[in-house]
């Protein structure tokens, strides 16, 4: 019985399903995903709207959340009179404004997704997600788990189901407890239209089907749907497909089903009365929706309003023509515009820049003795460069604790003797006073600070792991000049010019995954920041960039740096100077460095729930530190959440003005780019990903 | 020494008792009061075990009052304390005073917060009746508090359905443990005709007496023991509430699979060593369900795709061997190996923790970092 009617393709179906799953790729790279992905071609407000409609997303605040706003005054009325003159004309905006505040309307974003599968609940009393879903994510966990067991999956290269099939085949306990859906997956006719017939019986409720029942899991589905799609996503590669997955859930649907009511049961359209609403039907938007989306447009706008404001009343519009005591050079992450705000107040000399934080050199990075070649560039680039760190002697510490063979039952019997009670002991101080251990995730230790990088490649057919190793002296000379043009530093360089990159530190926070540099691919930024340095520091790349027009004088040196963002601390890189001169320099800048950081520490320690805002402000710093290392704190300093602004232009626009961590900026001088083009590159590359992050983040946090 | 004890029991009690009082807003009140009780506590057991090793270690056996009195009759409250007591206080004061500290911040703002430190006050209170009981009857009312704030700690997240759903897990399966405890206090009324006290089963002579006469009520006695024992230390079949505990907050999965709850059943069994060491059968069972569940909880957990779950059945299995260790007589040696595993399945446990809705990153942390 193999149905192949013209209303429901197989094909058609996952394809769309795979459109509108949630692309959640695991936590390797980090990952720019706008999770309305699948409405991003309509406008906002309709995308907004429409898919609350139909998966029940809660896309906006809800009006009862607006109209708190507006009575804290944190929505301004003349902007919702204007909002509302904008969409809907000046006519009567009394009235407009009253239904905003008044209005009764049914404040809900309930969608239509699950309406046909919740039948099963209501006309035959069963609940088949809470009899399946249990078993079905702790097995898809274990055909996926990249080396967390200690025994690994007894058969997985051959893909999901004929995995099933041979482990059914080879061992006494079967997955299923009645004869059917045994006999379906073991006689291979198992096609997902066979099953469906079995389960729903029209066909013209397939499609609708399925999303109500991927949907009950968006998550586990979408990455099963992205392994499928992109296998390189996980390190220990898995072979799965979601047609495979589903078949296996609506097999375990019909053994649920069978368990209850033996073989005799009407699928599901049979005993449905009425009609059900099509999933993807055109969805209205009523006057609710339209309340909603000027309410929004009002509180965007009283707080773009006060930006705008800040940047008009900002005294400072042209740099000052005064030489800078030292240049330096940060990402545009939100994290860091305190930070420079701090750095030029101490030193009104200092200069600062911000541009995306791999510093336009786009490679992959092996550490010392790493197994695996990591992307430290914006996760959508595929460069063909590799950069491998090269040292004597490194080793990794290791914590016994975190090691799988306490788990065994020998090691484990003779390592509660033994150690068991050093554990106990250093538990004891680590409770009371949190400092770093091997456990920890520290940024610093991304890269050695003493190592030596492969930067410069001896034979561009050199090859590792099929790419290519090091860069050459024009590719160099491109990517400085790159830099430095987009964000307009071409003249008047300081004697240093750092170039600042960060990272985060954490034991036990959950949110660590976000808080690393996006633009690394969610990793710290030191090895580009000090390859870019090494980079502009080279005499032949000087020369050629001189041909072009950019002199960089002789006296200026660039030196790489890693800002840790959750401790406040920096770290410097190949800060050697010949020059006694520059030595003294950069002493007294690290000064500057090492204030402003304690000042930055102070302002984030305002948010910090826990943290007692009464120390001074070293105590501040050590306080703020502490917290970075301690087991107990799983809140998360929300970063990009708050992220509500991007700036693309000079410094002097918003220097002074405290944009409470919640902007990129990204430093561009639009009279050395007649053309445009500089502003293309970081409008078309850089400044959507940062939309999406903030936009991802703000979702999953908010 | 005796009044020191005796105020050590009811500490935990009367803090419990005070701690519903406590204004629920105001955090840094309720879980500093914890912190301080629980801390005296410790620090006094700290102290008073120097005094008793100075005394050169003396077996105390303390008789409170009777419960119930008639002729033939006497149902009353017992205290005890050896080695065995000394060694159970001190590393359940030590843990819960760490899981006071370590809850202070990590449940900052959540709305059980001071739900979770009166439970926590009220499973202590009854952790500290269990180690001191003299005899069957007081531990079981220890026995009883803990099972109680064991499904209130599990069920912490009482809005979530697994949670709760585990929390009942564990609870029945408690229950057949209370049954195992109150048919071998039945048991043992028939045996002794009266209501014996821990000190008196060290007395070979007479418990070698009673047992010649009636070795098939000593029979009965010793497995319904075993059967509360399995069930409190999650030993084969009941190992599964184990793994099940964790989906509550992490402090109280530390207390439960990592540490003190699960070693209770091990602390019954060498309670009661005098009484079921002399009879071969018991030993072998004793020994049979801890090999058999050491080599089960070990292979399960050597598949286990989370590490949670991998460090609750190598707790299992260690605890399996604990039991092997005692049907052996090593009893000391059990000891020993239970103060090692409190502490070191214990540390894990909060590096791993697992917080109402937030996902565990350590789960994906090889992926990321090359180390």
């Amino acid at each position: 019985m193999n149905y192949t009617t013209n209303i429901f393709k197989v094909d058609n179906v996952l394809h769309h399903l795979k459109h509108y799953l949630p692309a959640q790729a695991s936590l390797k790279d980090f990952i720019h995903h706008n999770t309305l992905h699948a409405f991003q071609d309509r406008k906002f407000y309709d995308a907004l709207t429409q898919s609350s409609k139909i998966f029940g997303y809660k896309t906006s605040l809800s009006l009862m959340e607006y109209r708190d706003l507006f009575h804290e005054g944190k929505i301004s009325e003349s902007i919702i009179l204007k909002a509302i003159g904008e969409k809907k004309g000046s006519e009567l905006p009394e009235v407009w404004f009253d239904k905003m505040l008044n209005g009764a309307y049914k404040d809900t974003f309930a969608g239509r997704r699950s309406h046909l599968r919740n039948n099963w609940k209501d006309l035959y009393s069963v609940d088949l997600d809470l009899a399946i879903q249990p078993f079905l994510f702790r097995f898809l966990c274990s055909y996926l788990d990249q080396g967390i067991a200690i025994w690994s999956f007894p058969v997985w290269n051959k893909g999901f189901l004929t995995t099933i099939r041979e482990m059914e085949r080879n061992t006494f306990i079967s997955f299923f407890k009645t004869p059917r859906a045994k006999q379906l997956l073991m006689d291979r006719k198992c096609e997902i239209s066979d099953l469906l017939a079995i389960l729903v019986g029209d066909e013209t409720l397939y499609e609708h089907y399925l999303f109500d029942q991927q949907f009950a899991h968006p998550g586990w589905s979408g990455f099963v749907s992205v392994v499928e799609d992109m296998p390189q996503t996980l390190i220990d590669a898995r072979r799965i497909s979601l047609q495979d997955f589903i078949i296996f859930e609506l097999l375990l649907e019909i053994d649920t089903l069978d368990q209850k009511f033996g073989e005799n049961w009407l699928p599901l359209a049979k005993r449905i009365k009425g009609h059900v609403e099509p999933l993807f039907a055109p969805v209205q938007i009523t006057e609710y929706h339209e309340i909603l989306h000027l309410w929004q447009d009002a509180y965007e706008w009283t707080f773009y309003d006060q930006v705008l404001g800040g940047i008009l009343a900002n005294p400072e519009k042209e740099n000052t023509s005064e030489k800078s005591g030292f240049q330096a050079m940060f990402c545009i992450d939100d994290r860091v515009c305190s930070l420079r705000r701090y750095i030029e107040e101490i030193e009104p000399t200092a200069q600062t820049f911000g541009t995306p934080g791999f510093f336009g050199v786009a490679f992959y990075y092996k550490p010392m003795n790493g197994k695996f070649s990591m992307k430290v560039c914006p996760a959508p680039m595929n460069p063909p460069y590799l950069i491998k760190e090269e040292l004597d002697n490194k080793k990794n510490k290791k914590d016994f604790h975190f090691a799988d063979y306490t788990h065994s039952l020998f090691f484990g019997w003779l390592i509660t003797h033994t150690i068991g009670f050093w554990s106990a002991i250093r538990l004891f101080i680590n409770i009371f006073t949190p400092r770093l251990s091997p456990a920890t995730t520290l940024s610093f230790r991304h890269m050695d600070k003493h190592s030596r990088l492969t930067i410069e490649s001896s034979d561009p057919q050199l090859k590792e792991d099929g790419l290519q190793l090091g860069f050459t002296i024009t590719e160099m000379a491109d990517r400085v000049e790159g830099l430095l043009k987009s964000i307009g530093l071409v003249k008047d360089f300081a004697p240093i010019v750092y170039a600042v990159g960060h990272g985060a530190s954490s034991v036990n926070n959950t949110h660590y995954a976000g808080y690393d540099c996006g633009a690394c691919s969610g990793r710290p930024g030191s090895v580009n920041a000090r390859v870019i340095c090494y980079m502009a520091n080279h005499p032949e790349v000087r020369q050629i960039l001189r041909s072009r027009g950019l002199d960089i004088p002789s006296k200026t040196m660039f030196l790489g740096a890693l800002h840790d963002t959750t401790r406040d601390e920096i770290e410097f890189y190949d800060d050697n100077f010949a020059d006694v001169a520059q030595t003294e320099l950069h002493k007294h800048n690290k000064k500057v460095f090492m204030q402003a950081l304690d000042l930055n520490a102070r302002e984030r320690a305002r948010r910090f729930v826990t943290t007692s805002k009464r120390h001074d402000l070293k105590n501040l710093h050590e306080a703020v530190k502490k917290r970075s290392v301690s087991l107990f704190e799983p809140r998360p300093e929300l970063n990009h959440a708050t992220n509500s602004l991007c700036i693309v232009g000079r410094r002097a626009l918003t220097k002074k003005l405290f944009l409470d961590r919640r902007a990129f900026l990204n430093s561009y001088d639009y009279s050395i780019d007649p053309e445009g083009n500089y502003l293309f590159t970081i409008l078309s590359a850089a400044a959507p990903v940062r939309w999406y992050q903030s936009g991802v983040l703000l979702f999953s946090c908010g | 020494m005796e009044r020191i004890l005796e105020l050590l029991i009811v500490w935990p009690f009367l803090a419990f008792f005070i701690s519903l009082f406590l204004p629920k807003e105001n955090e840094k009140l309720i879980s500093g009061f914890t912190f301080g009780v629980v801390g005296i506590h410790f620090f006094t057991i700290l102290g008073l075990l120097i005094y008793w090793i100075s005394l050169g270690l003396p077996v105390l056996n303390l008789k409170e009052f009777s419960i119930y009195e008639s002729a033939d009759m006497d149902f009353f409250i017992d205290f005890y304390f050896d080695h065995v007591t000394a060694v159970y206080s001190l590393i359940g004061a030590m843990l819960t005073f760490l899981v006071t500290t370590y809850s202070r911040i990590y449940l900052h703002r959540e709305s059980g917060y001071k739900r979770f430190f009166y439970t926590i006050l009220f499973f202590y209170a009854g952790y500290t009746l269990v180690v001191f009981a003299g005899n069957l009857e007081t531990l079981f009312i220890g026995w009883e508090i803990l099972g109680l704030t064991s499904f209130l700690l599990v069920a912490f997240y009482r809005e979530r359905y697994l949670p709760v759903k585990n929390a009942f897990k564990v609870f029945s399966i408690y229950r057949i443990g209370d049954v195992g405890i109150i048919l071998a206090m039945w048991a043992s009324h028939h045996l002794w005709h009266e209501n014996i006290t821990f000190a008196k089963i060290q007395n070979y002579e007479l418990v070698h007496h009673h047992l010649e006469a009636h070795s098939v009520f000593g029979l009965f006695i010793s497995i319904m023991l075993l059967t509360a024992a399995c069930a409190k230390s999650a030993q084969f079949p009941f190992s599964s509430w184990l793994p099940r505990a964790m989906e509550g907050p992490t402090p109280s999965s530390a207390i439960f699979y990592g540490s003190l709850s699960v070693h209770l059943g091990l602390f019954l069994l060498i309670r009661t060593m005098p009484f079921w060491e002399h009879q071969l059968i018991a030993r072998i069972m004793i020994g049979a369900v801890g090999i058999f569940t050491a080599a089960i909880g070990a292979s399960i957990g050597r598949v286990q795709s989370s590490v949670k779950s991998q460090i609750a059945y190598a707790s299992v299995a260690q605890i399996g061997l604990m039991f092997l260790e005692v049907a052996l007589r090593f009893k000391n040696f059990a000891l020993f190996h239970f103060a090692g595993n409190a502490f070191f399945a214990y540390v894990p446990t909060f590096g791993f923790s697992f917080r109402s809705e937030l996902f565990d990153k350590r789960a994906i942390l090889p992926l990321c970092s090359q180390a």
